[in-house]
Order: structure tokens, then sequence, then C-alpha cells
């Protein structure tokens, strides 16, 4: 529980607020991440080599699964450093699954706004791929790590330590994504 | 101190215990779990069933040692491990884990405030355990406190390196790399089986400078561990939710509740009641699974609800499975409900649905056979999950990381083409109904299930819609 809602009620209500559906593993804990950073909301999240990762979130969309909220598929996407390929999978709320979430989003009203519009302000800051925005959630992570002060440089030298190579480019792009998402500003 | 043990085990040969091993085997505490069966009433199910906590806990020891050779523990390092896994099994009560649902209902958790904080407290066998290692007069002199206060602190939630609690739990901890074979091979099945000694030599660890030495496997190591995940998959399918066994569990627990709550039975509720106290322990570590069968067993209890249940067990007298369903083919207005239903703070909702449900039940004039006044006590409402196979892999920490030369580490699941090919079947939720029915062959009880799916998706939906 956190406060007065669960983890489960809070990444469903995640994914209305981001349209009813979510491209990937990654860009589900990527995009509840920075929910959960604008929210000042604990659900878990921890440093992992593909950025920052809650196995409590991972639970939770495990059992919207099971209750018939989501629906999962699976696509081939891509190809690992073998040439073989790599499944991406994508969840959507099934019908139970919106009604449960307009269910949820009046019951927890105060939170539902507050998730909805830091969802509006993710979105607003910047279409990114599953990739740049697991890096951009990578460089905050590293900047709360720095006491939340720290220059681009400092941010990438401290990436190796959690495991994570980012280039500068990258890393900018992140940056910029950032201070849009208004997580960040540059002095 | 004694002299070094060999001591030989079925499944892994030759366990050798040095001398300091094989004083904390002798201890009165740890030689209990010889009475304490590792898969509780498997055996109803595989008669071959009947191996205990005690070779389990020599089996963990065993893994746990291979596991310090290969990732060169300092000396200091392995027998804080070593002694861990000889320990970690000490808090069990009767029947394994049946118990830890038992401790969980009846703690006094008043009492308990201090060490039940956070977001994430202990559970109450973890208690036990821990007083255990604080109190046991016998391991306090054979280790010492300094070094029982670092097996406590590996056993609950680290101690050093990332990768020393890594072998005492994890994904690929010791205390799994065990069981898997120990269970398959007394169960008789062939599921379990995973080349150990293939998936030890591919470990490795990985330094990780800010979160420290992390457990890993090469990529030469992935066939093994697909070995191994499958073998955690068919033996949860086949073995730990198999319907019998999970209609045995719940009579147990159903008869340590009704024997506490409706028969006053004053042993039962000190066996079960934690309060933290010492007296609670030493009371504790005196029961085993005959113990408890004979006590509550015992006529002299005749007519009570907690020794009709205990009977049954004993006689294989069991209750059955009248219902089953995935929660997510249930009405939406009670699949949250019911998918707590099993939880502590659900106890008096779970009841409601119960005597609902023997309603509906004896109004379908299915008869309930028992000597009980009130039949609803012996009908269970049940819900719990079965994996999917793909999460196999994963547990609390996160997924399994494969170690690839120089590169960044990847997943499991992206690195194994077979689990990378296996379909999206997601992870099920279950609910059903156990009660006394009798029926003699399959046809009956289908018919038997077939008459009572309409009257109990009725009930299920009215409990949904109301409060």
């Amino acid at each position: 529980m956190v406060n007065d809602y669960s983890i489960r009620d809070f990444v469903l209500l995640g994914y209305k607020a981001f349209g009813g559906s979510i491209r990937g593993k990654t860009m589900l804990q990527k995009r509840i991440y920075f929910l959960s950073v604008m929210l000042d909301a604990n659900l878990g999240y921890g440093a992992h080599y593909y950025g920052p990762y809650s196995s409590a979130v991972a639970a939770a969309n495990l059992d919207l699964k099971s209750l018939g909220y989501l629906d999962e598929s699976a696509s081939g996407w891509g190809v690992d450093h073998r040439g073989f390929e790599i499944a991406r999978y994508d969840y959507s709320l099934t019908g139970d699954g919106i009604a449960t979430a307009e269910f949820k989003a009046e019951k927890h009203a105060g939170l539902w706004k507050k998730v909805q519009n830091a969802a509006a302000v993710i979105q607003q800051a910047g279409d990114l791929s599953y990739m740049e925005l697991s890096i951009a959630a990578k460089a905050y992570f590293a900047l709360t790590r720095l006491k939340g002060k720290a220059t681009l440089d400092e941010i990438s030298g401290l990436m190796p330590q959690f495991g994570w190579s980012v280039d500068k480019d990258e890393l900018e792009k992140a940056s910029a994504f950032l201070e849009r998402a208004a997580l960040v500003t540059q002095q | 101190m004694s002299e070094p043990r060999t001591v030989r085990d079925p499944i892994h040969g030759f366990i050798r215990l040095s001398g300091e091993e094989a004083d904390i085997v002798a201890t009165r505490t740890f030689q209990r779990l010889r009475g304490i069966r590792q898969l509780a009433f498997a055996n109803l199910i595989y008669p071959g069933a009947l191996h205990t906590r005690f070779e389990h806990t020599l089996g963990v020891f065993h893994v746990s040692s291979l596991l310090c050779d290969v990732f060169k523990f300092s000396a200091e390092d392995g027998r804080l491990v070593r002694l861990s896994a000889l320990l970690h099994d000490l808090g069990h009560g009767p029947f394994s884990h049946v118990s830890e649902g038992a401790l969980e209902i009846f703690a006094d958790r008043t009492k308990l405030a201090d060490r039940l904080k956070g977001d994430n407290p202990a559970k109450i066998h973890e208690l036990v355990t821990q007083d255990l290692l604080r109190t046991d007069p016998e391991l306090q002199r054979l280790i010492g406190r300094k070094m029982l206060e670092s097996i406590e602190a590996l056993l609950s939630h680290g101690y050093g390196e990332p990768v020393l609690r890594s072998v005492v739990s994890g994904p690929l901890d010791a205390d799994k790399q065990d069981y898997l074979l120990r269970d398959s091979y007394h169960c008789g099945v062939k599921y379990g089986i995973f080349d150990l000694q293939q998936l030890h030599r591919e470990l490795s660890v990985v330094e990780d400078r800010v979160d420290g030495k992390q457990l890993m496997i090469t990529s030469d190591g992935v066939h093994a561990l697909e070995q191994f995940v499958l073998a955690k998959h068919y033996l949860t399918a086949q073995v730990y939710t198999h319907r019998v066994r999970l209609i045995t569990d719940n009579m147990v627990v159903r008869s340590i509740v009704l024997g506490i709550e409706d028969d006053q039975i004053e042993e039962l509720k000190k066996l079960y009641a934690y309060d933290g106290r010492a007296e609670f322990v030493t009371n504790y570590v005196r029961w085993d699974d005959a113990r408890f069968m004979l006590s509550f067993g015992n006529d002299s209890l005749d007519g009570k609800s907690c020794h009709e249940l205990v009977q049954r067990l004993a006689h294989r007298r069991l209750l059955k499975q009248v219902f089953v369903e995935k929660l997510a083919g249930l009405p939406l207005s009670c699949r949250e409900k019911l998918e707590s239903i099993t939880k502590p703070s659900s106890r008096e909702r779970r009841r409601t649905l119960e005597q609902r449900i023997t309603e509906v039940i004896q109004a379908a004039d299915v008869n309930l056979t028992t000597k009980l006044a009130d039949p609803s006590k012996l009908v269970i409402v049940n819900s719990y999950k079965a994996k999917a196979v793909r999460e196999m892999s994963r547990n609390d920490e996160g997924p399994l990381l494969v170690r690839r030369g120089n590169d960044a580490p990847t997943t499991f699941e992206n690195e194994s083409d077979l689990f990378r090919s296996l379909s999206s079947e997601p992870t099920e939720a279950r609910f059903a109904v156990y009660a006394p029915v009798e029926y003699e062959n399959p046809a009956q009880r289908r018919d038997l299930q077939k008459k009572l799916r309409e009257p109990i998706l009725g009930a299920l939906e009215d409990f949904g819609n109301g409060e």
C-alpha cells in the first residue's frame, strides 16, 4: 500500500492516464517510474542494469493481467547480438480493465488527478522511445544519487557505477526531456 | 568440537560436515527438523513424498558449500553462508509452510509493533527464526552471538556483498537448487531434473561498483538455466499447486483456526499465537507433524471441529473441489475481493462467503457429509496464483542476468531462445471452493461441479456487489 491506494491501483491509473496501453515492459517501468517521481510515491524503484526497476510494479502488472484487466501481446521486435529476434510485450486495458480503472479513478479522485496531470507532462515533454525514456530515467536516477545537483559530466561519470553506458548525445537529449518535464532545471 | 562427519544423501551423494557443522546438526533444535515433512501432506498424492526438512536442510548446506567454492568466498564469508544455510529452516512449524498461514492469522501484532515496521515487514515465521537464533542456548554456545547476528541479517535482508545473499535467497539460491531435485526424486516425478554441475560451472560474480558483487550466469550456462526454470515450473504445476495439495494445506490451516476459535484448544493457541515472548519459542520447538496429528486427532477431542479435520487428513477423507475458475473468468464485481479472500484481514468476509456458498450447495440438494452442526465450517474458499512459465525466471530483485563477455549483461528471457519463443500465456489467478461432499467416480464429480457452477457463480456475484 502507498498511502490509501495500492501499487496495483497506481499502475492501473497509469495505464488509464497513458491512453490505455503501453508498449513494452521497459516503457511501462520507466513511465511508472516518472509518475512515481512526480507524485513522490515510493514504489520500490532501485538501480538495475536496464535502468530504474521496481519488482513491485512488475508484480502489480502481473496481477492486473491475472485479474483480466490487461491484455498482453508479444511481438517480434528487433534482433539481439546473435541475430535472434527479441520479443516485446505490449499491454492494453481490456473492457473490464477500462471499467475498473474508471472505478478506481473515482475512488481515488485526488490520486487520479495527479497521475493524469503527471502523465500529461511526461507526454508533452516528448514522445520518447523506450530506449530514450530509459536513458532519461537512468540520468534522473543518477542525479538523485548526486544529491540532486550535478553537471552532465558528473552524471555521465556515475553511469558506469550502475553498469549503465550512455553517450553524451543521449544524455543531452535525456536532459532536455527532463527539463521540459520540469524534473530538472539548468543553472 | 566433534570430528568432521560425512553423511550419505540420495540427491548429492556424500555431504561433508566440519566438526562445528556436525555439532549444530546434533542440536535438539536441528534434529527436530526430522519430524517436519518437507511437503506436508503431498504424500497423499505422491506416496514417496515423506522426506523432511532435515535432509533438505543438509542438501541446501551442501549446495551452498559448492557455491562457496565456485565463488571462491573467503573463509569468513564461507562460514557465514554455510551456517546460514544450515539454520535457514529452523523456524518451520508442523507441516512446514502450512504453519506460516496460521502464524500470520493468530500473531498478536499489538505486541510486535516494533518488529513489524516498514514497507516490507517481516513474516511471523521469520520472527520465530530470529528468536530461535537469538535465544537457543546450544546454538549460542556453538556459534557465538556475533556470528548468529550476521546469520540473522543475511537470512532476513542481506549482509556484506549481495552475492552472499544470492546463495541463501534469490532466483538461483541453494534452497531451490536442492528442493527441486529432492522433491522430484521423492515424489517420483521426472520434472525437477537439471544439470547442477553445469549450472555451477557457468555461474559467476560480477562487480557492480554501486551495489557490490552480483551473481550472474554466463551465456554458456543458459541451457542449464532453462532446465532449472522449467523444473521449477513443472514442479509448481504438478506438485506444489496440485489440487489435492492445496486442499490438504487448507484443511490443516482450517483445523487450526477452528481448534483455536471454536474448540478453544489452549495447546493450539499457545502454538500459533506468536507474541514475541521467550516462552513461545520454547514451546514451538517441541512440536512436529506427528505430535500435531496425535494431539489434535486424539479421540478425547471427538466432536470438535478441529478433530474432524485432523481425522479426515489422517484417513485421507479429504474435502473435494466443487468449483474452480480463473479469476479473470468471474464477475468483475467480485474479482479483487476474491483475490484477497485468503488474507488474514479478509477473515470476516471469507466466513460470510463460505456460509453463503454452503447455503447454495445445500439448496442444490447436495449433501455435505460432516458430523458438525454447522457444515459451513468445512466449506473452504481459496484463491491462488499459477505463475506463467516465463515469469518463473524472475524474482523479487528482478530478472536473472546473463553475462556476455565484456558486453552489458542481458536478461535470461532475452538470451534464452527457448524462453523467447514461449507463448505469452499470462500468470493465472484462480478461485476454488472445497467442501465435504462425496462422489464415486469422475463422471459424478463432473456432474456435481456442473450442478453447482451457476449457483456458486450467483453467490459470488452477490458477494461482489455487497459490502
